[in-house]
């Protein structure tokens, strides 16, 4: 039987002893308290999320949904978003096939906020509950994809004249 | 947290730290992603320069927009601008993205001062022996 110490990781074509690797669950503070987690998902502003997604992710997030599973219904997010039943309910949907929200099982209207990127109370908590839940990371859908492609070809498309740098751009001059 | 649920404690309201909930305030996606984009740069704890072209290209969005979107968060006194391309989300809004915080801050606005006593005057206690050594010197006062 062989002890944890003579437990080694070989490449089985060059016979190499490779180091062992260390995994550890992603997050940025490890005080004691620590808010928020940015990790190497996909920023939440490149996934062309809506109005509608944004605010659903407000309104999961005030409502104590960092940090742990609330209830979520469409009607009540409606309500309170201003949006009608039907967009909060597309909404959430986009959401969790995201991974922005997870749904803690499949049936249940529970809803917490992917703690790779959402949290609000301890670090070892946070760690915890990335063991527990083992949260999927955050990758751009198709919608997403489309939009920074355009978004590219717009770039690209455009005259390359002078860019405006920092330093000649005035933000408001327009207004 | 709608204005109409939070409970009136003592005549504060924890709830009211002078921001509405997020969600409330109608954003259009351009303007929440140009706000998140500032929140990701840091921008609740520090000004931060924020190219309009950068921003653009990231959100996926276009120049127009980012002008349109930062001046509608300006407009709202979301995001400050002290001088042309700086920006800084006013720390308000870290208080509605993290309402466990905000109920604490609601509290300890509300919470009763805490005041030294006479004991947190006094020297503080060095060991038992000190203290024993002392109490027998100290214990007849002077007098007359």
């Amino acid at each position: 039987m062989a002890r944890r110490g003579n437990i080694a990781l070989v490449n089985l074509d060059t016979g190499a002893v490779l180091p062992a690797p260390k995994s550890r669950t992603p997050h940025t503070m490890d005080g004691s308290y620590t808010l928020n987690a940015y990790t190497d998902d996909a920023p939440l502003y490149s996934l062309a999320l809506s109005g509608a997604e944004w605010a659903t992710i407000d309104w999961v997030r005030s409502n104590g949904g960092a940090g742990a599973a609330v209830k979520v219904t469409p009607a009540a997010v409606a309500t309170e978003i201003h949006a009608t039943e039907t967009t909060a309910k597309t909404a959430l949907a986009r959401l969790v096939k995201l991974n922005i929200l997870l749904k803690t099982s499949p049936r249940s209207q529970t809803y917490q906020l992917n703690p790779r990127r959402f949290w609000e109370g301890s670090g070892e908590a946070q760690v915890q509950a990335c063991r527990r839940l083992d949260p999927p990371a955050i990758v751009p859908d198709a919608k997403a994809v489309a939009a920074a492609q355009k978004a590219a070809a717009k770039q690209a498309q455009k005259p390359s004249g002078p860019r405006r740098t920092r330093s000649t751009t005035t933000i408001g001059a327009d207004r | 947290m709608s204005a109409a649920t939070h409970d009136h404690r003592g005549g504060f309201d924890p709830d009211d730290l002078g921001m509405p909930p997020v969600y409330t305030l109608n954003l259009s996606a351009g303007q929440r992603s140009v706000l998140e984009w500032l929140v990701s740069r840091g921008a609740v704890f520090d000004t931060v320069t924020a190219d309009v072209e950068e921003i653009a290209a990231d959100c996926g969005t276009s120049v127009s927009t980012v002008y349109d979107s930062l001046a509608r968060l300006e407009a709202l006194h979301l995001a400050d601008n002290p001088d042309p391309t700086r920006y800084r989300v006013n720390p308000r809004y870290f208080f509605a993205a993290n309402p466990e915080i905000r109920r604490l801050v609601g509290e300890a606005l509300d919470a009763p001062q805490i005041t030294p006593d006479a004991r947190a005057t006094g020297p503080r206690k060095i060991g038992n022996t000190e203290a024993r050594r002392r109490r027998t010197i100290k214990a007849v006062p002077d007098q007359q």
